[in-house]
């Protein structure tokens, strides 16, 4: 697994390319606090090449969540794959974590006044 | 049927585990969104396990057994570490996971959502899981 790193005008973009589990989430989780420590305040998570995420992946960006809200850090995944989202779904994650359906969609929702 | 796999105590070591699992259903002509939850609940348990019981450690076993029975699978986990405290996990909610700001602790939710079935057992020398659940066949 892999997380590739891109910066765009006011937000930045981190793209998760193959299986999130327990062996690679370290990976995420580094990347994710990268970005933070670089003062960045908009993350969009590409999911388009996330083919497969487990609790490790998802206790990632749930241990962020009090943190980002305290301190305005938005952060919206897109593109992910049914059986991706159905996990997020299950747990009732998809209403903590921000999920759109493109890269369009997130840019808006990080921008939008009231997160 | 039964399918018998062995694997050791190296988080590296899932992606064998997840394939294993994802054949055995496949041959048994489960219907794809049921393979990846199942995989997924077998994958969980395997990662506490490797984790949490056995820290790690490469030289220590896990056993894995599908048995399907009729329309019903029976997954049959075996470590040979530390017993898990099931019941200190079982009160688990997602707001008191959030609240801590744990990572772990979702896994074990998960797979009570996606099996019919949970079953923890643990005797002197070994703890096995057993997970069930009633398949859906293709079509």
């Amino acid at each position: 697994m892999e997380v590739y790193q891109s910066k765009e005008n006011d937000f930045v973009t981190l793209t998760i390319d193959g299986e999130l589990d327990a062996s690679s989430c370290i990976v995420l989780d580094e990347s994710i606090q990268q970005v933070v420590s670089e003062n960045e305040k908009r993350i969009l998570i590409d999911c388009k090449q996330l083919s497969y995420i487990s609790s490790a992946g998802l206790g990632v960006f749930m241990s962020y969540l009090q943190d980002f809200s305290k301190n305005d850090i938005r952060m919206v995944l897109f593109n992910l794959n049914p059986q991706v989202k159905e996990v997020f779904r299950i747990l009732g994650l998809d209403n903590l974590i921000k999920i759109v359906g493109t890269k369009e969609d997130a840019k808006a929702l990080v921008n939008e006044v009231v997160f | 049927m039964k399918l018998y796999f062995k694997t050791y105590c190296n988080t590296h070591n899932l992606k064998q585990v997840r394939d294993f699992v994802r054949e055995g259903l496949v041959q048994n002509g489960i219907a794809d969104p049921d393979i990846y939850m199942m995989v997924l609940a077998v994958d969980e348990i395997c990662s506490n396990l490797i984790i949490h019981s056995n820290n790690c450690d490469d030289e220590k076993q896990i056993d894995l057994v599908l048995q399907f029975i009729g329309d019903k699978l029976n997954i049959t986990i075996r470590d040979y570490g530390i017993s898990f405290k099931y019941e200190d996990h079982i009160d688990n909610t997602l707001e008191k996971l959030v609240e801590e700001k744990r990572k772990g602790g979702l896994g074990l939710l998960l797979v009570k959502k996606i099996m019919d079935e949970v079953r923890y057992e643990t005797s002197s020398g070994h703890n096995c899981w057993v997970l069930c659940k009633t398949l859906k066949p293709v079509g």
